[in-house]
């Protein structure tokens, strides 16, 4: 499969996969007449390439995993446009989610060099190793971690930290920005969980005495939403 | 001198006498093969003929990697087998070293192994974990990002989707193929993959755990390049979201009741043990107690009991019998009665540790008699008399022994840590009546007058020195230690730097407090009142007196010709430790430089060795993804370090290893070692006055040199250092088998030691000891029945001779269940036979019985022959009344051949009651 060829080729790699979806979810590219309806029967892993857009309609949810781990929780009636590249000999990678439509969540590792942007028509939130949300209204909001957030016309950055929140005039020129409330994070959270991730293995471990007094131990797999 | 002279060939003969003390119990261990990082082990020790009643303590001692010291933990009676579920703690060490001590009521000691067990203790490679290996050597060049599912998780059926992003320079990896396996199964044909990505859509895959295997294949075989588990769940158990909090505590309790007949002599014992457990929120709690009516005033605590509370990693107080650690240099899991409290502050960057309590129990003294002894001269005339106070039999006591200590350190120790800790043992004079001189009984009320007439009385009232305590009266003793260490760890923590020191002070008898000046003078040296002062202010801390282990004062003469005694911080009772390490996926190299000196005491913890210095190197290579284990290993130690000794003594040991662990059970685990050790204090034997072939059994080392004396040089006679020159081999090999057979799943396995010692210095020094032991269970899948054989061979000769012990022991045993398992029937037959021989050494004059310089060790003509056989029968018993309550019965026979000794028995009925 690896073979001397393809040193010669230009080798385009994916950036990224769509883990898990729930109808209609569509990929599309443009340039390449790439137009595809995914089925959930066959397309579980389908790849994406830079310049991709990815569509969910009225009831349609996706998870996207990154090459670098990185989630991206895509709720119904979004639209993003998923840019980038990853080397091919090392973890290092850019990616740049232009959100043009709808809303969604990231969950970045946390990685050396890597640079993960997402932007709006006004906003700007460049991260890394932070959860946190975006719309495509320029309301930005950090669950954990740091994000910093520019008005796309003026300039003007602000970061954001922990339980903050910014939103970007429709102009680009202006941020308003403050803490929100337990309540009002968890109302911003709500429908992520749709396509939650993998379920976390956690080991119980059962201590008895068998018929000869001897101590045993028998270990049982559960397994917890993560 | 001769009488010098003639001790020294008694305690030879008598230190030939106790080695055959240990061959009337025979210890049978099977030692594992190895031992796996974080796993536990049950180390399980068969001693037929021994009774549970015949124990006052045993403990298990185990060190890692050839430490200094041993750490100890209990270990407990069950089943008629004594047991030790170790587990190994230790993140980085490649082996684990241990030796079991069983202390009887009688005094005796037992150890396993028999010979010098803490400088030949039993070796067990450590292993790493053995799940999730592969079989396949590891592809170098090929990093990747396991993208679905992530190791160790969970998805539902219908949701699996392996995926993995591969990062490697195309031009750098040799040409080949990627394949994928699931639980071995090769899926490569339909796995969806590019240059730089694998995905694979199993379907319909099962319920179950399952391991993912990416393998790179090039004309040069198969080269792993990650492998993971993941799970397929039900939707049942994929929506499981835990137990939730349960508050109700586990509670579990033994009663025993035990009659037996040891030696004709009927006892019966009842005793009752209980744990309570459970948690509450964050808070963890435990209770337990043991009691037995073999509690005794005359011996250590045999009841026991103990709390244990703790909130999280931030805070643990235990208070009861405790088994503290604190440091190698101070304690080391010695039990203690008392409490030991831990207190870490939430990020984990400061710990605060404090314990507090008794080493030992208070043992009073029995009196036996004040004997009036008179003492004769020449004529048979009596000339004077002896006062002496004699102890009844086991009379003698012991003071209780308190210990304080406390350790304080600050940092991560991942990163950077720094600790300081200091530790006070002393015993309280005040809490036995410890009769030293006349007045002391007088003065106790105790009615010891009877045989002295008023005569005597007023001669040991006008001097009640003249009192003479036979054996001597108890010294109460007082030690400190204070240390600090410090541990850095760097490049993620692959490399560490761990430091430790201390220094210790000793005092063997503070009775008469610190030092004064008339003390001083009386000893012959002067002191100037600011040095008594300072010693009496540091009293608090320590008594410092001519009884310490080494008297921190320098005598030099003064103008006068006076000895005057100057402060002074003596080396020797310094002690440090370094020790840096490097681990990673291939390789774990240690580097550890010690320096302890002669005069480093910690009476808490009995087995640092001391007077020693010098650096171990080694270094472990994981081979074929961890199943094959080769290590190197370099020792290089001397004694002598202060320079106080006549010689220093270097030891030089050369060590290799091999296991082999392979993750295909259908594989024998084999583990081959062996150890080469060296002595030498560089002290030729020499003795003119023998002849050649004598030489090496001279009773003394004997050399002439010329002096000067009174002007003109003389031929002198010396006596030299006693020679040490001697070379040790060890080999160690295990082999562990699986194998289905005859309808059962049987695991066998095989142990063969050798080691044999040549003295080249001396003529009855050499030891051989062979020993071998093989053990067969099988599990059968047809009956409710698990059978256990195994023989054990041990044949061992001490001092090129002296003694010859040879035992062959063969035992069988099987449990067997019937009533849907609620009732079980199991024995055991074991059988022991005996062998040993002894011959003590006599002196021989050489036809001058006036010069003891010529004198050389031979055997004597008598051999002492012991034969005997040991045969134990046990039979026991299980019901289950339902999952909450069992009643067990054992009964016991025991009897030893050949030595008229009448048969033991012992009958057990047990409760048990489990919540």
């Amino acid at each position: 499969m690896v073979s001397m060829e393809a040193e010669a080729l230009q080798v385009e790699r994916e950036i990224g996969i769509v883990r898990r979806f729930k109808p209609d979810v569509t990929v599309t590219n443009l340039d390449k007449d790439k137009l595809k309806t995914l089925d959930p029967a066959e397309d579980i892993g389908e790849r994406l390439f830079s310049g991709d857009s990815l569509l969910t309609d009225s009831e349609g949810f996706a998870l996207v995993y990154f090459m670098d781990k990185s989630i991206a929780k895509v709720k119904p009636n979004s639209l993003l446009i998923i840019n980038g590249d990853v080397e091919l000999s090392s973890k290092v990678s850019n990616t740049m989610i232009n959100l043009q439509r709808g809303e969604l969540f990231l969950q970045v590792q946390p990685q050396g060099a890597n640079e993960f942007e997402v932007y709006t028509s006004r906003s700007l939130a460049s991260v890394k190793g932070t959860d946190f949300g975006s719309r495509s209204d320029g309301f930005v909001w950090v669950e954990e971690g740091q994000v910093d957030v520019t008005a796309l016309n003026s300039g003007e950055t602000i970061s954001l930290f922990d339980e903050m929140y910014a939103q970007v005039d429709e102009e680009g020129n202006s941020i308003d920005s403050g803490m929100l409330e337990q309540a009002e994070l968890r109302t911003l959270n709500t429908g992520f969980d749709e396509m939650d991730t993998d379920l976390i293995q956690k080991e119980i471990i059962l201590k008895f005495r068998d018929q000869n007094g001897q101590l045993r131990e028998i270990r049982i797999d559960v397994f917890e939403e993560g | 001198m001769r009488v010098l002279f003639t001790c020294i060939g008694v305690l030879m003969v008598l230190y030939t006498g106790t080695e055959t003390a240990w061959a009337q119990y025979n210890i049978q261990h099977q030692p594992p093969v190895a031992m796996e990082r974080n796993g536990t082990t049950q180390l399980e020790f068969s001693v037929p003929g021994l009774l549970e009643s015949d124990i006052q303590q045993t403990r298990l001692f185990y060190r890692y990697d050839g430490d200094f010291s041993y750490s100890q933990m209990e270990v407990y009676f069950q089943d008629n087998d004594l047991v030790a579920d170790f587990t190994v703690e230790n993140s980085s060490a490649s082996l684990v070293e241990y030796y079991l001590e069983i202390e009887l009521l009688s005094g005796e000691a037992l150890y396993f192994p028999a010979i010098l067990s803490s400088e030949n203790p039993v070796r067990v490679e450590i292993v790493e974990e053995l799940q999730q290996r592969s079989d396949k050597p590891e592809m170098e060049g090929i990093d990747y990002t396991i993208l679905s599912p992530q190791s160790g998780r969970g998805v539902t059926k219908d949701d699996v989707l392996i995926a993995v992003a591969l990062f490697y320079d195309i031009n750098t990896v040799e040409e080949g193929q990627f394949k994928l396996y699931v639980n071995g199964i090769d899926v490569s044909e339909e796995m969806d993959a590019s240059d730089y990505y694998i995905s694979y859509k199993p379907k319909d895959l099962s319920s179950g755990v399952y391991t993912v295997e990416l393998v790179y294949e090039t004309s040069s075989g198969e080269f792993s390049v990650v492998r993971w588990p993941f799970s397929v769940v039900a939707p049942g158990a994929a929506s499981f979201t835990g137990f939730g909090e349960n508050n109700i505590p586990t509670i579990s309790a033994e009663l025993t009741a035990r009659n037996q007949v040891i030696s004709g002599d009927v006892n019966n014992a009842y005793t009752g043990r209980s744990r309570i457990s459970g948690k509450y929120g964050l808070w963890k709690y435990s209770l337990n107690g043991y009691l037995t009516s073999q509690e005794s005033s005359r011996l250590q605590p045999q009841n026991r009991y103990g709390i244990d509370l703790m909130y999280s990693n931030w805070f643990e107080f235990e208070a009861g019998h405790v088994y503290p650690y604190m440091s190698d240099f101070t304690i080391t899991g010695r039990r203690i009665q008392g409490i030991n409290s831990n207190i870490r502050t939430p990020n984990e960057k400061l710990n605060v540790q404090f314990m507090f309590g008794q080493l030992d129990r208070r043992i009073t003294n029995l009196y036996d008699s004040l004997t009036v002894q008179e003492v004769l001269n020449s004529n048979g005339d009596p000339v004077s008399k002896n006062y002496i106070l004699t102890y009844a039999d086991e009379g003698r006591g012991t003071f209780t022994r308190n210990i304080i200590g406390g350790r304080i350190a600050a940092g991560d120790e991942r990163k950077f840590e720094i600790g300081f800790h200091a530790m006070k043992i002393e015993d309280d004079t005040t809490s036995i009546l410890n009769a030293r001189n006349y007045l002391d009984i007088i003065n106790s009320g105790l009615n010891l007058n009877s045989g002295l007439t008023p005569a005597d009385r007023d001669s040991l009232l006008s001097d009640p020195s003249r009192l003479t305590v036979d054996g001597g009266a108890a010294k109460p003793r007082e030690n400190v230690v204070l240390g600090t260490d410090l541990k850095m760890g760097f490049m993620d923590n692959t490399l560490r730097l761990e430091s430790d020191a201390a220094l210790s002070a000793l005092n063997n008898d503070v009775y008469g407090g610190p030092l004064t000046i008339e003390r001083a003078d009386d000893l012959g040296f002067d002191i100037t009142s600011g040095t008594a002062d300072f010693l009496d202010r540091l009293s608090w801390l320590i008594v410092v007196n001519e009884n310490m282990s080494v008297l921190p004062l320098r005598l030099r003469e003064n103008e006068n010709g006076d000895l005057e005694g100057s402060l002074f911080m003596p080396n020797s009772v310094f002690a440090t430790n370094h020790e840096l390490s490097y681990r990673n996926r291939f390789n774990n190299a240690r580097l550890q430089y010690r320096w302890i000196g002669p005069n480093f005491y910690s009476l808490a913890n009995s087995t640092i060795r001391r007077d020693v210095a010098g650096f171990t190197a080694s270094d472990r290579l994981n081979l074929l993804s961890n199943q094959l284990y080769l290590t190197l290993g370099l020792e290089h130690l001397k004694d002598n370090v202060s320079g106080t000794r006549d010689a220093t003594t270097k030891t030089i040991t050369y060590r290799t290893n091999a296991s082999w662990y392979p993750n295909d059970r259908s594989l024998p685990r084999v583990n081959l070692g062996f150890r080469y050790r060296s002595r030498d204090n560089n002290v030729g034997r020499q003795n003119y006055l023998l002849s050649p072939d004598l030489i090496n059994s001279a009773v003394f080392n004997v050399r002439q040199e010329i002096r000067t004396i009174s002007g003109s040089d003389s031929l002198v006679t010396v006596i030299a250092p006693t020679p040490r020159q001697n070379h040790t081999l060890n080999v160690t090999t295990g082999i562990t088998q699986q194998f289905e057979f005859m309808d059962a799943r049987n695991d066998a396995s095989l142990n063969l030691n050798t080691l044999n010692t040549t003295d080249e210095a001396f003529a009855y020094g050499d030891v051989k000891s062979t020993s071998l032991s093989l053990n067969l269970n099988s599990r059968f899948y047809e009956l409710p029945l698990e059978s256990r054989v195994g023989l054990t061979y041990n044949y061992t000769t001490s001092g090129s001779g002296q003694n010859k012990v040879r035992i062959t022991g063969l035992y069988a045993g099987g449990n067997y269940r019937l009533l849907e398992d609620k009732f079980s029937v199991n024995g055991r037959l074991a059988f022991t036979n005996n062998k040993v021989d002894s011959r003590s050494l006599d002196i021989n004059e050489n036809g001058t019985s006036e010069d003891p310089k010529d004198d050389y060790y031979e055997f004597s003509a008598l051999t002492d022959s012991d034969r005997f056989q040991t045969y134990v029968i046990q039979l026991g018993a299980r019901y289950d009344f339902d999952q909450y309550h069992a009643l067990l019965f054992d009964a016991n026979l025991t009897n030893v051949s050949g030595g008229n000794q009448a048969n033991d028995r012992i009958v057990q009925l047990r409760y048990l009651f489990r919540f």
